[in-house]
């Protein structure tokens, strides 16, 4: 995982702010920094409120991934997402929750 | 006779799914005595919200137990949305239990939102600062609580309805790094200490559905987006499978 790329999952250590020089990039925008605010925006944002979403920056592309029950709560997630982080295009990989009828008991 | 509990949670209600969920409950008393509900009932934790959940359950076939998740808390209102559900028939355990009677078969459900805190050997401890000394005896207290519930129970069938999961069986797939977030150990060894014959919970939507306590007791984390289906039903008494 390159600081060229700006390749960084926010679940992920292994991106270290330490490789990024101090020339190119301020600690404070690096991609880490970037999913992990995008990441607290969406939970912590009463538009969403969406603790189960992963998010993923790669270069100037940031992936949404996960579930929610609607779709308007599916669109609110790449809203609350672009807000946050302005500079990136957002990759909406989110789907909505299938429900299906409830099937087979289990006998215990 | 057998006992068919029907379960589900993180259902998530709000304005924009309001009547949604509540067509997926019909023909539910063809399936099952009881449906219990495993927190997260709605997105905000408003009274708003509370309402919507009293009405997409209120007035089912079968009697209804809840009990809240840490999204219906959001908005300080987990009081007045308890309130709400019951108003609604629906009867919200906090760290308490209740008694159903099924034609002479009792079944007992001890529960409550539960907490976290981790799982033996990897999880905090009442030590250090105040908060996290704070953290941990909620959840230690709430243990206490069901515990103390179990043991006065005396009932056919027993089972324990939570938010948070007293296993990290059930909540593979999610990232390791939060998993003292989703459950704690306590909660398993305050039930494993008086038994029980299923543990229900939810919270944990990227887990999977089966697991085990250290204590042998069966746990299925019933989490919407993991059953990907209405609700789950279990069939308690199971050594005669065809009358379930």
């Amino acid at each position: 995982m390159s600081h060229e790329t700006g390749n960084h999952t926010v679940s992920h250590e292994a991106a270290s702010h330490e490789a990024v020089p101090h020339e190119d990039a301020p600690h404070g925008d690096a991609p880490h920094y970037v999913a992990a605010r995008v990441q607290r925006a969406l939970a912590e944002d009463e538009r969403t409120y969406e603790l189960g979403i992963r998010v993923d920056i790669r270069g100037d592309l940031l992936f949404l991934r996960g579930q929610v029950e609607g779709d308007e709560r599916r669109l609110l997630v790449a809203a609350v997402a672009g807000e946050t982080a302005p500079g990136l295009k957002v990759r909406n990989e989110v789907t909505v929750v299938e429900v299906r009828d409830p099937g087979e008991e289990e006998t215990l | 006779m057998k006992i068919r509990v029907a379960a589900v949670g993180d259902v998530h209600l709000g304005e924009d799914i309001r009547g949604r969920y509540r067509r997926r409950l019909e023909g539910i008393e063809e399936r099952a005595d009881v449906l219990l509900l495993a927190g997260d009932l709605t997105r905000h934790g408003t009274p708003e919200e509370g309402r919507i959940v009293a009405e997409e359950f209120r007035d089912l076939p079968v009697p209804v137990v809840a009990v809240l998740g840490n999204h219906d808390y959001q908005s300080d209102a987990e009081d007045e949305i308890a309130e709400l559900l019951g108003d609604a028939g629906i009867r919200v355990l906090t760290d308490d239990s209740t008694v159903l009677d099924f034609g002479g078969v009792r079944l007992g459900v001890v529960g409550g939102k539960g907490f976290g805190g981790g799982f033996a050997g990897k999880c905090a401890s009442e030590f250090g600062e105040p908060q996290m000394k704070s953290f941990v005896r909620h959840t230690r207290e709430i243990a206490e609580l069901w515990h103390k519930a179990l043991k006065g129970l005396d009932t056919d069938y027993r089972v324990v309805l939570s938010h948070y999961s007293p296993v990290k069986d059930t909540l593979a797939g999610e990232p390791l790094e939060i998993y003292p977030f989703l459950g704690s150990y306590l909660l398993a060894e305050a039930v494993d200490s008086e038994g029980a014959d299923l543990f229900l919970h939810g919270h944990a939507h990227a887990g999977v559905e089966k697991g085990v306590t250290p204590g042998g007791l069966r746990v299925r984390n019933v989490a919407l987006p993991v059953l990907g289906r209405a609700y789950a039903v279990y069939c308690l008494g199971g050594e005669d499978p065809e009358s379930c």
